[in-house]
């Protein structure tokens, strides 16, 4: 019997075309634009100025807190601008425009120049390991973006006793997840013997779902001679690759409304992450890249490419011939949570594991209709809330903070609105009663 | 279908904003998305919807539907010729069905039909696929001798007061079509009621068999006297719990056949589009009540007590309500738990008023009908004691 959550989920179509697709490396593009705030916190200050040499791996932004997060020049170059500029969020926030000097040659050749291994870095103390997070410009990579030597630091009281790394990747389309896993499985485990020694040797966790047998074989045999790091394989499941939805599918912990992971001792971390910790403290390098998954049912030939942060989503559509005047939609992410993009110059940055092109035959929207109180949506929701009565209550403009506060917990998988038979969009009812609950609490 | 889509982009104009008929774009609309879909992209998240639309949800109900159709019908033959002692082909049973169901059918959807369209002209809202169920549940629960303008009648009082007053698909309290059956049965019991229900007999008054009574079994059943046993009461008529459960029997028009009607539960159950939550525990509530009658049944007592639970389940509208009306949706209970209590209470509540109340025999409209009324108070409760739940948890 393989593991999942018990509440809610749907199925929705995998597509994962991209799959079977090694990855790939991007050629340095003309420009890139990188954004200063590419994490959840506070922002960053900016240490570079207009016309500055830069080179590979230098600092460009500061953070400003202990919730907050560096980053790094991908490239050697000059820096051309700074400017404010739309992100594939949607939010428009500074950007510092960057000309590289090795424009035109292989990204792969360029990371293996720095591939270097530092001293000793098997006996690096916890503490160091930590600091060396913080310094490179590390953040969670499944979409999120929370800095992740935050999450490593949990308060003194919460005793932390296991350790989940996230492979489930549940959003239809997105497999660049799957393709670390299978090509980069000994760097993930080292990763993960890094945090261990950050907590002690508490027992890890890999979640990876059913439908990436290959990555799962791969990660096990990689695991094989360290006694406390398990594989947990999974039904598929969307949300499955929620954080709590992830804890109760291994560990069958109830993370409590409004609570952390750490309330019930868990940590989760991305794999992708956990290869980035990697990185920073065997190569000493920074977060500099990541893998973009590009796919869509216009894209002829999808694949999973290796890109440095502030590449535009223009540049790897030319790098993988997708023909501009075919393009309808374009997402930011799987197309359930994912976004559409305003600017096809907006910049991929740590976060982005999908960029989707579609036309004008997939996803038809239709008429919204009035709600018949079927239940699928209260069914479905993995956090078991009465949706289709939040969203009355919402669209009535009647709820407060005392009655509605449970909304909080909602994680915008959008569930709901997938199995909706009177297609309401109900995701974006609660997105809107999360805001003004917070609103009024605040 | 490309030559119709062409006639249609082409009227367009007259129907949109400043056309000549504007107050009618709800007519358009509706005939344009049921024969098409729409050219629009979602703009937000999430991109992917489940292929279950409200189109097909309610086509599925109809499509589930139809094996309970097409033996009614066949039944209607049947029972004719099987009071007039005349002998006849299949065939020509179910063409006789047909000729008597038709028109109730027509009567129902054009008159409930005009009704919608009206309400949604005013109202400016799109036509709701969802009167294309209610249009066909409301026939299927008559006899088939009903009078054409009580049909009429009845339906408009289900779409009009059932439905549009609370403001349309979604938001009414009770199922239009019980609502309408309801009415039938309070203001012409003379029609649905008693011995009557089967009215096979006044087509063909003078060629009758004798000893064809065409009283229904569950009427058979309540009409045992005290200290006898129901089912031999019911073997005295020439029932039988095989018979009844395929559904020969005298009844209303969609009513009779519970095999016919488990099909259905199957299609519905299998696309997601009925709760089997709700389907299992009506029937489970409704076997658990009759069981408890069946332990109190004394010399006293009516002798409708004795009747087995495994009857009660086949006879009468039972096995139609917990298929297709109390999963109707909009009126049922939402939350999960909320569906099992909803389901269960109305089994015991329709064997309870079949039991006690001799002079009502079959208590599935009333039961459902009440549970409607108290759905949104399960629902409130349900949610309530899942926070209280968590609270507690959380401490």
């Amino acid at each position: 019997m393989l593991n999942t959550f018990r509440m809610g989920g749907i199925h929705p179509p995998q597509e994962k075309h991209s799959a079977q697709i090694p990855l790939s490396y991007a050629k340095v593009p003309e420009k890139l634009l990188i954004p200063v705030n590419q994490h959840i916190g506070q922002p960053c200050e900016i240490l570079v100025n207009k016309r500055d040499e830069v080179s590979r791996g230098m600092l460009l932004a500061k953070a400003t807190g202990f919730i907050s997060s560096n980053v790094h020049a991908p490239l050697d170059g000059v820096v051309e601008k700074i400017m404010k500029f739309p992100q594939l969020s949607g939010k428009i926030d500074q950007c510092i425009l960057l000309k590289p000097k090795q424009t035109g040659q292989d990204y792969a050749r360029i990371i293996a120049g720095d591939l270097t291994a530092a001293n000793d870095p098997e006996n690096i103390p916890a503490g160091e390991i930590r600091q060396r997070i913080a310094e490179s410009g590390i953040v969670g990579m499944g979409g999120a973006g929370f800095p992740t030597h935050v999450k490593l630091t949990p308060p003194q009281e919460k005793r932390i006793d296991a350790l989940i790394i996230n492979g489930a990747e549940c959003e239809p389309f997105i497999t660049s997840d799957h393709r670390v896993m299978l090509e980069k499985s000994e760097e993930i485990i080292k990763g993960i013997r890094l945090l261990q020694r950050i907590f002690g040797q508490i027992p890890v966790y890999i979640g990876i779902e059913q439908n990436k047998p290959d990555a799962s074989a791969k990660m096990r045999s990689a695991a094989q001679p360290f006694k406390n790091i398990f594989i947990s394989d999974l039904q598929v499941k969307y949300p499955q690759g929620g954080e709590k939805q992830l804890i109760k599918a291994i560990l069958k912990r109830e993370v409590p409304s409004k609570g952390l992971p750490m309330d019930v001792g868990v940590i989760v971390q991305n794999v992708a992450t956990v290869l980035a910790i990697h990185d920073a403290i065997y190569f000493g390098r920074p977060l500099m890249e990541r893998v973009v998954t590009i796919s869509g049912n216009i894209v002829e030939a999808p694949g999973n490419i290796v890109v440095p942060v502030g590449t535009a989503v223009s540049y790897l559509m030319d790098s993988f011939g997708i023909d501009p005047g075919r393009v309808k939609m374009v997402l930011n992410g799987g197309p359930m949570m994912g976004k559409t993009i305003f600017s096809l110059e907006s910049p991929v940055t740590k976060t982005t594991s999908a960029i989707l092109f579609f036309d004008e035959k997939a996803y038809v929207s239709r008429h919204e209709n009035a709600c018949i109180r079927c239940g699928n949506c209260i069914e479905s929701c993995p956090m078991g809330l009465p949706v289709a009565q939040y969203a009355e209550s919402i669209r009535s403009n009647q709820i407060n903070k005392d009655d509605f506060s449970g909304i909080l917990d909602c994680i915008e998988c959008g569930s709901c609105a997938f199995s909706c038979p009177a297609d309401r969009r109900l995701a974006h009812w609660l997105r809107l009663g999360k805001s003004m609950v917070k609103r009024e609490m605040n | 279908m490309k030559a119709l889509l062409k006639i249609l982009e082409k009227q367009k104009p007259k129907f949109e904003k400043g056309g000549k008929l504007q107050r009618f774009f709800p007519l358009y609309e509706a005939t344009e998305t049921i024969l098409f879909w729409t050219n629009d992209r979602t703009k937000q998240g999430p991109h992917v919807r489940d292929g279950l639309d409200l189109k097909r949800f309610m086509m599925m109900v109809v499509v589930a539907l139809l094996p309970a159709i097409l033996f009614g019908i066949y039944n209607i033959g049947f029972q004719h010729y099987k009071a007039i002692g005349q002998p006849a082909s299949g065939s020509e049973m179910f063409v006789f069905g047909l000729i008597r169901f038709m028109p109730i059918v027509l009567v129902s959807y054009a008159v409930g039909g005009f009704w919608e369209v009206l309400f949604s002209i005013i109202r400016k809202h799109e036509v709701n696929e969802g009167f294309l169920v209610t249009g066909i549940l409301f026939p299927l629960t008559l006899p088939p001798t009903m009078p054409l303008w009580q049909v009429a009648v009845s339906i408009s009082f289900g779409v009009v007061i059932g439905k549009e007053v609370f403001g349309g698909t979604g938001m009414n309290i009770l199922n239009p079509a019980l609502t309408a059956r309801a009415f039938a049965f309070f203001a012409y019991p003379g029609k649905i009621s008693g011995d009557k229900v089967w009215t096979a007999i006044d087509l063909a008054k003078d060629k009758l068999v004798d000893g064809y009574s065409g009283a229904t079994p569950l009427l058979a059943a309540s009409g045992t006297e005290s200290g006898k046993l129901a089912t031999d009461a019911m073997a005295a008529g020439g029932f039988d719990w095989m018979n009844s459960f395929i559904g020969l029997i005298p009844g209303s028009i969609g009513e009779t056949s519970t095999i016919a009607i488990l099909l259905g539960a199957l299609i519905l159950i299998m696309t997601g589009v009925g709760s089997w939550k709700i389907i299992f525990s009506t029937f489970a509530g409704g076997y658990v009540m009759a069981s408890v009658f069946n332990l109190l049944a004394g010399p006293e007592s009516t002798g409708m007590f004795t009747l087995p639970a495994y009857y009660h389940l086949v006879l009468g509208g039972f096995a139609f309500g917990a298929v297709f009306m109390a999963t109707d949706p909009v009126s049922a209970a939402q939350s999960e738990r909320g569906k099992w209590i909803y389901g269960f209470l109305i089994g015991v509540l329709a064997i309870l008023i079949r039991t006690v109340n001799p002079a009502y025999p079959e208590g599935m409209m009333l039961s459902i009908l009440f549970m409607n009324v108290f759905s949104p108070l399960i629902d409130y409760f349900v949610v309530q004691g899942n926070i209280k739940r968590r609270l507690s948890r959380a401490h």
